[in-house]
């Protein structure tokens, strides 16, 4: 199976900072993959390189085969419409409504009438269990319900790849699996590449097919939930039983 | 004394890389103004909030103006029998000088406080990211709408200032002398010749341009939470408004030279 996301010894430092130091992986189209590591290791960072948000000091980052460091944005913003990223403070825009932010991006990329637009928005967030909050303004929600309303907005373009940060983060252990459950369906029905990072352990190995650890902006260990949990490294097997309850 | 001289050049090392950015910025707005497509749907938003919303405070502003010109006027001309010229007085200073800067002082107060806050706030919560990734120039959507709406309103709200401006200078003024509604207004229009008025008021768009790409630039790259947020909005006042009072010393003495007969 074809690669959907290949990183090439990316580097990137921010001043002093080295965040990623040569680091390379490989996604295949279709499979989940979780980014494991401590707070700071450059997780959140690669989401944003793989999305083009922040831009490499060296090393390639191929999406779909197009290299998106040497991208003009015309080609980049292309390339965009077929992802979806999760933010970790879900990022919605606070001037429009819940519903507004997810019909977003169907208003500016889809030629849908203003009342399709609405019941897509409607449907996508009914899928998230937010059917009830379409008028309702960001502020009024919860910080579990806005990153509901975020991963809804992630989802509107029904995305072939979707990036994702922390998607059970500071939500109920109930709500974190049934987003885990609709991240899996999402893999497997519409054959999104999932990109995951996540400090949650038994979620990622719920999700991901494949799962990396990241320390000190380097890829310390890569492979499936079982290759990690034997792995050589100390640091990979304690980060991988340290939090089995969690 | 060698600390003092460090510090010095790395005060103006910062002070060179932030006008090198502020210049980059401008030239990507330029870029960025001349491709499509044309994002007419927020044009119109920021032409409610930055154009409407400015204009209470901006004829509050002008009649309070007006009115204390006139009194100033009318203290000074009475001196020498002039009560008459007050009017006209009043309408060139309005027209020339007071209506323009203050003007411009007063919308980089609330309106580049506001973009310099709205566009930093978006920042530190990644919703300028959030819109980058959703395949939506955020340079454009947000940054290159503004500055053309500021362009845009200026010259209208400083015609909203002349003209508050002047009716309060005729408040103040028939209070004291009882003077009537029509002679105020022949005598105050009676002098300004097209080129006391137009340029003048022209100008503004470039104090419109300033404000809009300086508190854009701050908000844009803001960083560091809300202390960082408030930072911008702060700076994007201050240094709009001194760029602002800089530039209008150039754009005076350039009227002056195109049209020699407004300084006489």
């Amino acid at each position: 199976m074809s690669a959907a996301i290949q990183l090439d010894k990316v580097s990137k430092s921010f001043g002093q900072k080295k965040v990623l130091q040569d680091v390379s992986l490989s996604i295949e189209k279709g499979k989940a993959y979780a980014l494991l590591g401590r707070s700071g290791t450059g997780k959140s960072v690669t989401l944003k390189l793989i999305c083009g948000l922040i831009k490499v000091d060296s090393g390639a980052v191929n999406v779909d085969g197009k290299d998106i460091t040497k991208l003009e944005s015309g080609e980049l913003s292309e390339t965009r419409k077929h992802m979806g990223f999760l933010f970790q403070s879900a990022a919605l825009f606070d001037s429009i409504s819940v519903g507004e932010n997810v019909a977003f991006p169907l208003r500016r990329h889809t030629k849908k009438t203003d009342a399709e637009v609405r019941d897509q928005a409607g449907k996508i967030l009914e899928r998230v269990g937010l059917g009830k909050e379409y008028d309702s303004m960001p502020a009024d929600l919860s910080g579990g319900m806005r990153k509901r309303a975020g991963l809804a907005r992630a989802l509107a373009m029904e995305p072939a790849i979707l990036l994702i940060d922390e998607p059970s983060a500071g939500l109920d252990p109930i709500t974190a699996q049934e987003i885990d459950q609709l991240l899996i369906d999402i893999k497997t029905k519409q054959q999104t590449t999932l990109v995951v990072v996540t400090h949650n352990i038994p979620s990622a190995k719920r999700i991901a097919d494949r799962l990396a650890v990241l320390h000190d902006g380097r890829l310390l260990a890569e492979g499936t939930a079982e290759e990690l949990e034997q792995s050589e490294h100390e640091m990979v097997r304690t980060f991988m039983t340290s939090q089995q309850g969690g | 004394m060698g600390s003092l001289s460090s510090s010095v050049m790395s005060g103006a090392e910062k002070a060179i890389e932030w006008f090198g950015g502020l210049n980059l910025f401008i030239g990507r707005i330029f870029r960025e103004s001349f491709r499509g497509p044309l994002e007419f749907t927020e044009i119109l938003k920021q032409v409610f909030e930055i154009g409407w919303r400015s204009a209470p405070l901006i004829t509050l502003s002008g009649l309070a103006v007006g009115a204390v010109l006139s009194m100033h006027s009318r203290s000074t001309l009475e001196r020498f029998g002039a009560e008459s010229m007050i009017p006209t007085a009043l309408a060139f200073a309005l027209v020339k000088e007071t209506g323009p800067l203050v003007t411009g002082l007063l919308v980089s107060g609330r309106v580049g406080a506001g973009i310099g806050a709205e566009l930093g706030g978006m920042r530190v919560t990644e919703q300028i990211d959030a819109l980058e990734s959703l395949a939506v120039n955020s340079m454009k959507y947000l940054v290159v709408t503004r500055v053309a709406v500021c362009v845009i309103c200026m010259p209208l709200l400083t015609v909203l200032m002349n003209f508050a401006g002047i009716f309060g200078g005729f408040f103040a003024e028939t209070t004291v002398s009882g003077m009537s509604f029509n002679f105020y207004f022949r005598t105050a229009f009676s002098g300004l010749a097209f080129s006391d008025y137009i340029p003048p008021t022209l100008k503004t768009m470039v104090f419109g341009f300033l404000i809009g790409a300086t508190s854009s630039y701050l908000g844009y790259n803001a960083s560091g939470g809300a202390e960082g947020v408030g930072r911008a909005s702060t700076q994007s006042v201050v240094l709009s408004s001194i760029f602002l009072i800089l530039c209008n010393v150039i754009l005076v003495k350039i009227i002056f030279l195109i049209y020699p007969e407004t300084g006489s």
